[in-house]
């Protein structure tokens, strides 16, 4: 297994303008692999409301950005490989990447991208980690 | 010893072109059905496989003697319209692979496939030499099972990644209770969601989920007699990283196969085709001559190694009992074929044998038995997925019961298939 922690583990600050405060947070994940051998299983985990999501999920909402705002939110996103097609590779090295999107309604906040191309195995988990903020123009 | 090794260098030599499926492996190009009724095929019985979304390719077989190409071109018009979001295009989705109901197995490996060739003028009786054209239709009734060591992998990974749910979630958990209270109630809580998550998952298949919703419950078990919130903590943290292992180990055992998903056991494949004749290459002189169904009953035996995993080996018993319809100016009767064939693979090669009787509705008067046969030796080599080094011999059917009798002369086609695969 190969864990990857972004920003050394540390919590993403991110900015929320007034115009953004009441609006819905949504999350999104999508792990992509290198080559078309593997297919990806395993789960993300939302630890904030201690939601289990698919690997891959597309606008799971959160809360209201004023209602998260300094408190730490964690994703883990826990990716196993799996060879799907005939080839005498070993597939558990083959890299994979895994992405994060914040969104407060469809406003863009801010996206984390993270591979495990240092370390590619069978089974690789991805921390994310950030904090929503009020913006300094508040 | 210099002749035979002569005789067989100059078929492998000779750049003949086919499009058969070498059988091992489960995603390669399959030849049409119609090239069976042609008669171009050097081999009568195919394992049943799962076709592409598309394959094309070119062959050579012998008609009138010499080898001459043919092109076929095979779909599977269930995955014309397949969409996926394209976000989740990567996720494995686990029911495509382990699911052992009839109707996605048929959807899965239904095959339409179109083929031509020229044709021979003894196969065909009475009919002008022209062009043949066929259609072929595949359909796996019985669609057999992942290979064995592959499913327990699959759920020894999955159960540990279902109890790493639930150790994650009570962890979580445990680190908001108070200290000093009963943690019972987060263990139910955390193996309710636990259990909730797994019934949600595509990546779990549905059959599996009972044994690994029994396996969470054992689990549970040896959590809930500890009242000490910290202990408990203490004894989580050891069990991910067991967990971790079990489920990285058994996923790098999966990734190690050369074909970890392949179908073996009992698979049932019922055929159907229909080839027309355009007699002098005219569409006005096109003749319907022979149409056949056939039933390919097969049982793949494995004999991969699980202590090298880069050896697949197999050994694969077939059968076939086929009708085949002929028009009255191509044969006075029909024919009813029955053949057995016995498949060694290993790895990249191939090694075959297979033996049909064919018995003749009507034969002519000077002929004493309606009853022929044919059998035919074959070995293949798999160079890449789209080309396939291949050696036919043996002793084939005499075209049409004109000339039935003890099939005397030699079938020997020697060559290279390419074929065209997505």
């Amino acid at each position: 297994m190969a864990e990857f922690n972004y920003n050394d583990g540390d919590p993403v600050s991110i900015p929320v303008s007034p115009a953004d405060r009441k609006k819905m947070i949504y999350l999104s994940s999508g792990v992509i692999p290198e080559m078309d051998l593997i297919k990806i299983a395993g789960y993300a985990l939302i630890d904030l409301i201690y939601a289990v999501k698919d690997l891959i999920f597309e606008d799971h909402p959160l809360n209201k950005a004023d209602q998260l705002f300094d408190r730490t939110i964690g994703v883990r996103v826990d990716a196993t490989k799996f060879k799907t097609t005939t080839s005498h590779s070993d597939g558990s090295s083959i890299p994979i990447t895994s992405k994060l999107t914040i969104k407060a309604d469809n406003e863009m906040l801010a996206e984390f991208i993270m591979d495990d191309a240092s370390h590619p195995t069978a089974n690789s988990v991805f921390y994310f980690r950030f904090i929503l903020i009020p913006s300094e123009d508040e | 010893m210099n002749r035979i090794c002569c005789f067989i260098c100059f078929f492998l030599l000779i750049s003949c072109v086919f499009a058969q499926e070498p059988a091992l492996k489960q995603l390669e190009l399959t030849s049409s059905p119609a090239y069976v009724l042609m008669g171009v095929q050097p081999t009568h019985i195919q394992r049943p496989s799962t076709p592409r979304d598309f394959a094309a390719g070119i062959q050579s077989g012998l008609v009138n003697g010499t080898l001459q190409p043919n092109f076929a071109m095979e779909v599977n018009p269930f995955n014309w319209n397949k969409k996926e979001p394209a976000n989740n295009s990567h996720s494995f989705i686990a029911n495509d692979y382990f699911d052992k109901r009839p109707w996605p197995a048929i959807k899965k490996n239904f095959a339409l496939s179109l083929a031509t060739s020229s044709t021979d003028s003894v196969v065909f009786g009475q009919l002008h030499k022209g062009t043949g054209i066929g259609y072929g239709i595949r359909i796996t009734i019985i669609p057999g099972t992942v290979h064995k060591p592959t499913y327990n992998d699959f759920q020894e990974w999955a159960t540990a990644d279902s109890r790493t749910i639930f150790v994650r979630l009570l962890q979580l958990m445990l680190h908001n209770l108070a200290s000093g209270a009963d943690p019972y109630e987060s263990i139910s809580r955390a193996m309710e969601r636990a259990k909730y998550a797994l019934h949600e998952r595509k990546d779990i298949p549905d059959g599996m989920k009972a044994d690994i919703s029994v396996a969470l419950d054992l689990y549970k078990g040896q959590f809930v007699v500890i009242q000490d919130k910290n202990i408990l903590l203490a004894m989580l943290d050891n069990e991910l990283d067991t967990l971790t292992e079990n489920k990285t180990m058994a996923a790098g055992r999966i990734n190690q196969r050369i074909t970890p998903f392949a179908r073996e056991g009992f698979i049932l494949e019922l055929a159907h085709s229909g080839v027309s004749v355009l007699q002098n290459n005219a569409w006005g002189d096109a003749v319907f001559a022979r149409a056949g169904i056939w039933l390919t009953p097969s049982y793949r035996l494995d004999l991969s190694s699980e202590t090298d995993l880069g050896l697949v080996q197999s050994l694969d018993f077939l059968g076939i009992i086929r009708y085949i319809w002929n028009d009255n100016r191509v044969e006075a009767g029909h024919y009813l074929d029955f053949g057995v064939k016995f498949q060694f693979n290993r790895n990249d090669w191939n090694i075959s044998f297979e033996g049909i009787a064919r018995n003749a509705s009507e034969v002519p008067e000077n002929i004493s038995s309606p009853w022929t046969y044919s059998w035919i030796g074959n070995l293949s080599y798999l160079i890449t997925q789209d080309i396939t080094l291949r050696f036919s011999f043996g002793s084939n059917f005499n075209g049409n019961t004109a000339a039935y009798s003890e099939p005397g002369g030699v079938i020997a086609v020697g060559g290279v298939n390419f074929g065209i695969l997505r």
